[in-house]
């Protein structure tokens, strides 16, 4: 188990690789610090520019970006009770209070070490986790190939947004768009509307760029924040000692990070839901419950690090199944793709070096943070927040009009990129989550040609597809994600009659 | 007990959302009406999918308005624009930027749309956004130009100087 992880080591710390992940983990905290940017706009903007480099060199960066952003987003959090990033809204719960308190730096320090912990803790299950996991995966067949991609999509659409109706439909979206262009098997030509630039399909990327860069750069723009904030609101008192509470501590982070490697590999749940469980949990098993969302610091590592432990387990049904833990997940598996390589147990068989490389870099960022986080991040990162919105919208229209246009030298690809950033902006206005169809777009080829592989196998006959245990048991868990909605309405109906009878 | 009050952009959007839905799985359908069934059936049936889904959201909206009620802050203030002038100013400025950008270059047409975008947005603060915006573009130059090599719309003064070169080469090579 460990002879691969120890082959992979020595490339990992080849110098480009450690800056890589250097450059990664501190342009991570950047985006992650400002609000309305996440780590997944920042990988799809960075995606373009990784072509030229080594795939662990490209993936190292996104590593690091992964792993910064969502500690980077803590420091808004704690700082203006924004949070920066989706996960850290659970961090302002106790962030926010500790910094009207005078406690700011501390609360950094907390939520840098508690990100890292839950970090390591998080790659260190991907790298125990994935391996045997991938064994299983080689007993798969076609069919069973066309459900976990409908598992993988169906489960991303229903549990990721509010209202699973649109994530289904969203998924649908992103389907169809994976079957613009000339189709494999016939030769014919579907949804390209004699448009020739068309006929390869749609790019990934452009894609990418255009409904995770663009909605959020429009809202700054919509928005027009003419003031960033001013250097009296990031002045800090002297922070507590962490060696202090590090007794309680111990505890909440291996309490959260356990949390968080189990959410992160639901496919579907995100770190939001790992952090909210884990600030739970933490509450519910403290002697003083009622001191949470007052500025307990026990809050703010809790969500810290249920938020970051999710991170590597995310990782692990996407490089074993290719089925993304999360919408940061899926665009980094669009990353691999990018460098041509294709997750699954091929991956691990053909390139150990950069998979099991990658779960290296994925604890060396949680590393990282220890150096790069707590008073460092206050002190150099936190000051991007003084930065006008204003400013930096048309900076990330530039910076995503470069990647598209690099990538074929075409203005071509910029106007679809154009076309996708609005279609990302009519979908989030209307409650459409993005990842379904970012999904949709990366498992719609693998699943229709799993689809017709299994069919032409049986000449025809729909039955096959059930006849494997595999494949009833990923059917019934299929039946089961798209029953959560009504389970859950149900459970909160029972609570709620429960909660009206004691009152 | 009385029915929450409903945000009619809310409802509209849902509305608008659903026909818009239904329109594309038409225009999809009517594209694969040459294609061959083989072909056709898994997009087929992802549109008749997306069809059923799309009236769903709409039935939905005008029987059950549950999504659009106003039981949460969010739902209250919606409206579909956050500033509708912003929204247009940028997207004509986007538009006009991506058009340009093979003319007049990269560099250029991204300092003027970036200039451009800032101060149609209110910002008047020159001296920030000509700092901003250098750093920002000698940054892109750095990594872009600098590092990865990666070729990018030339600029107009560099296109013209190019063009004497080439029909002088033109002109010793007819064949070229």
């Amino acid at each position: 188990m460990f002879q691969p992880l120890l082959d992979a080591l020595p490339i990992v710390l080849q110098w480009q690789n450690l800056l890589a992940i250097s450059f990664g983990t501190i342009a991570g905290m950047v985006i992650g610090s400002l609000p309305g940017l996440s780590a997944t706009m920042g990988i799809a903007i960075l995606i373009p520019l990784t072509f030229t480099m080594q795939p662990l060199v490209a993936l190292g960066m996104m590593a690091g970006i992964y792993n910064g952003a969502m500690y980077g987003g803590a420091i808004p959090a704690i700082l203006l009770k924004i949070p920066g990033t989706p996960p850290s809204i659970v961090t302002t719960f106790d962030g926010g209070p500790m910094a009207e308190q005078g406690r700011a730096a501390f609360a950094l320090k907390i939520a840098c070490w508690s990100s890292a912990v839950g970090g390591m803790i998080s790659a260190v299950a991907l790298m125990a986790f994935a391996p045997p996991l991938v064994r299983i995966t080689l007993l798969f067949g076609p069919a069973e190939y066309f459900w976990v991609a409908v598992f993988g999509l169906s489960s991303v659409a229903v549990l990721l947004g509010k209202d699973p109706v649109k994530g289904i439909a969203a998924a649908c979206l992103g389907l169809l768009f994976s079957m613009v262009g000339i189709d494999t098997v016939s030769g014919h030509e579907r949804f390209t509307f004699e448009i020739k630039h068309l006929l390869d399909g749609l790019d990934l990327i452009v894609v990418l760029t255009g409904l995770y860069a663009l909605p959020p750069a429009i809202r700054m723009a919509e928005e027009a924040a003419q003031k960033g904030l001013d250097k009296a609101d990031l002045k800090l008192k002297q922070g507590d000692s962490i060696f202090n509470y590090l007794k309680g501590f111990i505890p909440v982070w291996i309490r959260s990070s356990l949390i968080g490697v189990f959410v992160g590999i639901l496919p579907g749940t995100g770190g939001s839901m790992a952090a909210f469980i884990a600030y739970n949990e933490t509450q519910r098993v403290d002697k003083d419950p009622d001191s949470y969302g007052k500025g307990n610091p026990k809050g703010v590592a809790a969500a810290e690090c249920g938020n970051n432990a999710d991170n590597a387990a995310a990782m692990i049904p996407a490089l074993t199944l290719g089925v993304p833990g999360s919408g940061v997940a899926a665009v980094i598996m669009a990353g691999l793709l990018v460098h041509g390589l294709q997750p699954g147990p091929q991956l691990f068989r053909e390139n150990p070096d950069i998979v099991y490389g990658f779960m290296i870099q994925m604890f060396l960022t949680s590393v990282l943070l220890f150096f790069f986080g707590g008073e460092i991040a206050f002190r150099v990162f936190a000051q991007v927040l003084r930065v006008p919105r204003v400013l930096l919208a048309p900076m990330i229209f530039v910076m995503a009009v470069v990647g598209v246009y690099t990538l074929e030298n075409s203005v071509v690809s910029v106007w679809i990129m154009l076309v996708f950033g609005l279609i990302g902006y009519v979908l989030t206005r209307c409650g459409f989550p993005l990842a379904p169809v970012i999904l949709g777009l990366i498992l719609g080829g693998i699943a229709e040609q799993q689809l017709r592989i299994t069919l032409l196998i049986s000449q025809g006959d729909w039955t096959v597809l059930f006849h494997n245990t595999i494949s009833q048991i990923l059917v019934a868990l299929i039946c089961l994600v798209f029953s959560w909605p009504l389970i859950q309405r149900w459970r909160k109906k029972r609570r709620d009659r429960a909660a009206a009878e004691a009152a | 007990m009385s029915q929450p009050a409903i945000n009619r952009k809310l409802f509209w959007s849902d509305v608008t959302v659903a026909g818009g839905i239904l329109a594309v799985c038409g225009l999809g359908w009517y594209s694969l009406l040459p294609v061959p069934l083989a072909a056709k059936a898994f997009p087929g049936t992802l549109l008749a999918i997306f069809a059923v889904l799309g009236a769903v959201i709409g039935l939905r909206a005008v029987f059950f308005p549950r999504a659009a009620k106003l039981d949460d802050e969010e739902n209250a203030n919606w409206s579909f624009f956050r500033h509708m002038p912003r929204f247009v100013i940028i997207m004509v400025l986007m538009g006009a930027y991506i058009s340009v950008l093979d003319i007049l270059g990269f560099f250029t047409a991204s300092a003027i749309f970036l200039v451009a975008g800032t101060m149609a947005l209110g910002y008047r603060q020159y001296a920030k956004i000509a700092i901003a915006y250098v750093c920002f573009l000698v940054f892109v130059y750095a990594i872009f130009v600098g590092l990865f090599d990666r070729p990018l719309p030339k600029e107009f003064w560099m296109q013209q100087a190019a063009n004497p070169l080439q029909v002088a080469v033109t002109t010793q090579n007819p064949r070229s």
